[in-house]
């Protein structure tokens, strides 16, 4: 198992958390820990979209890139992160209130900066 | 929803449904109304729904709870009547069934179900006053002229068919009146008042609607400058004139409070093509407007397409600080803010703008 997966596997066991993947801005799947039912070159896609259009409408704004991104919806939450050249999706349950599990989706985001960096 | 599916829910359920009971909050609330919905338990998830309004009123996620589990009552309603449509057509199931399409907005099935209603009963001003309404709904959101007429159309059929009855002379008159032609109004108004000489609130909208400059008559141009406008010539109900006497008096106030908080940079409420702003921010044309609308809409698709529902609640962060955006019904709600600012307690204002301007016009500041 690689580091990436390592990293993504152990955010999934918290409990709020429903699911993680990394991916790359145009789509691809760099790693995935999904619940059965959500197909990850979907979130991929979708995620990278979304990303990728906030930080074009923040460029137009002359605001800056968008460092994460977070989207609470009727049925769950999900965070995205921007890393180094990709970003790291995490959704979390509807139950999660307040921060939730912040600190744990940072320092896996964190982790995996120092990932990308080393390789 | 499979077999497995539906065990999973139900296991999911006996584990929820003590977790409401003993930790109340909107997320749990939340989390339970839609397992009853997924389960196709529409009473349960309306009751659960309209306890977590009550506890939590200004839950924008409860509310919509809410609004789907009506919508799963109402299916289920029309359904049944459906059924008994087939067993006994007779204008009082047409009737129900008309307003149910017309609660659910199925404006399709609606206009389906008069046809229908006509071909069986063509003397019956039912099916018109039924139709005369719903263009009348469509027309009070869009306000395109083509709507407007429709709606006078299907009225003033009704009122032909049925000239003793209140009810669509009423909506007739009150529509005219509304889009500026007045005299028209008047007209109505006065048969109504000698067909209903003690109602008190037409006594006063005919007091309010005399006193109303006239107009040319030509109603399909002043159906035209109400859609160029946007809004109405003339306000409705005593409660809706008072909104429209100062229409983001109320929304512009909150902006401000909210601007004047620590670390708050600005601040939008918008509305369709309406926004009012407050704090450092450029007029109408200003960068933010189109950030808040673009990411909102994006933030919307992925919710949707992912199964997640609606996106209540967005937020973006990075050296620009964040910028916290609130969606509810037609109406959207933003600000920046600082980093280390308190964005819980802004993303709380926010919601509170948002289910205020629901009901309320905003106008362009």
């Amino acid at each position: 198992m690689n580091t990436i997966q390592a990293a993504l596997r152990g955010l999934c066991e918290h409990s709020e958390v429903g699911g993680a993947a990394v991916v790359t801005p145009d789509g691809l799947v760099a790693a995935s820990e999904l619940v059965e039912g959500l197909a990850a070159d979907v979130v991929a896609g979708l995620a990278s979209y979304l990303m990728v259009s906030a930080d074009r409408s923040l460029g137009e704004g002359h605001y800056g890139a968008c460092e994460r991104l977070t989207i609470e919806a009727e049925r769950g939450k999900v965070v995205l992160v921007a890393l180094a050249d990709s970003y790291l999706v995490v959704l979390l349950n509807a139950l999660t209130s307040g921060q939730g599990p912040n600190a744990a989706i940072d320092a896996v985001a964190a982790r995996l900066r120092g990932a990308a960096r080393l390789s | 929803m499979h077999l497995l599916q539906r065990m999973k829910a139900w296991r999911e359920l006996r584990r929820l449904e003590p977790l409401a009971a003993s930790r109340p909050c909107p997320e749990t609330f939340c989390a339970l109304g839609r397992l009853y919905l997924d389960l196709g338990l529409y009473d349960k998830a309306v009751d659960l729904a309209e306890a977590g309004v009550e506890q939590f009123s200004r839950s924008i996620e409860l509310r919509g709870l809410l609004g789907d589990a009506r919508q799963g009552q109402l299916a289920i309603r029309v359904e049944a009547l459906r059924a008994e449509l087939t067993r006994s057509p007779n204008p009082a199931v047409f009737a129900a069934l008309a307003d149910a399409h017309a609660e659910s907005e199925d404006f399709d099935a609606l206009r389906e179900l008069c046809r229908g209603w006509r071909a069986q009963s063509p003397d019956d001003a039912g099916s018109w006053l039924a139709l005369g309404q719903a263009h009348l709904a469509i027309f009070c959101r869009c306000f395109t002229a083509n709507d407007g007429h429709d709606a006078l159309e299907c009225l003033s059929r009704a009122v032909d068919l049925a000239p003793d009855a209140p009810t669509p002379r009423r909506l007739l008159g009150e529509h005219l009146y509304r889009i500026g032609a007045v005299s028209d109004a008047l007209c109505h108004l006065h048969v109504l008042r000698e067909l209903t000489p003690d109602d008190e609130d037409l006594a006063q909208l005919l007091g309010y609607v005399s006193e109303l400059p006239r107009d040319s008559g030509d109603v399909d141009a002043l159906l035209r400058a109400v859609e160029r406008r946007g809004s109405w010539i003339h306000p409705g109900s005593v409660e809706e004139r008072r909104h429209e006497a100062c229409p983001v008096a109320a929304a512009q106030a909150c902006l401000s409070a909210l601007v004047a908080r620590d670390g708050v940079i600005k601040a939008t409420l918008i509305r369709g093509s309406k926004a009012a702003v407050s704090g450092v921010i450029a007029g109408g044309r200003d960068p933010f407007l189109k950030l808040v609308r673009a990411s909102a809409k994006a933030a919307h698709g992925f919710a949707r397409r992912l199964g997640m529902g609606r996106a209540a609640k967005t937020t973006l962060e990075g050296e620009f600080g964040r910028v916290c955006i609130c969606v509810y019904g037609d109406a959207l709600a933003a600000a920046q803010v600082r980093s280390g600012a308190d964005v819980a307690g802004v993303l709380e204002a926010l919601q509170d703008l948002v289910l205020d301007a629901a009901g309320e016009e905003v106008a362009a500041s």
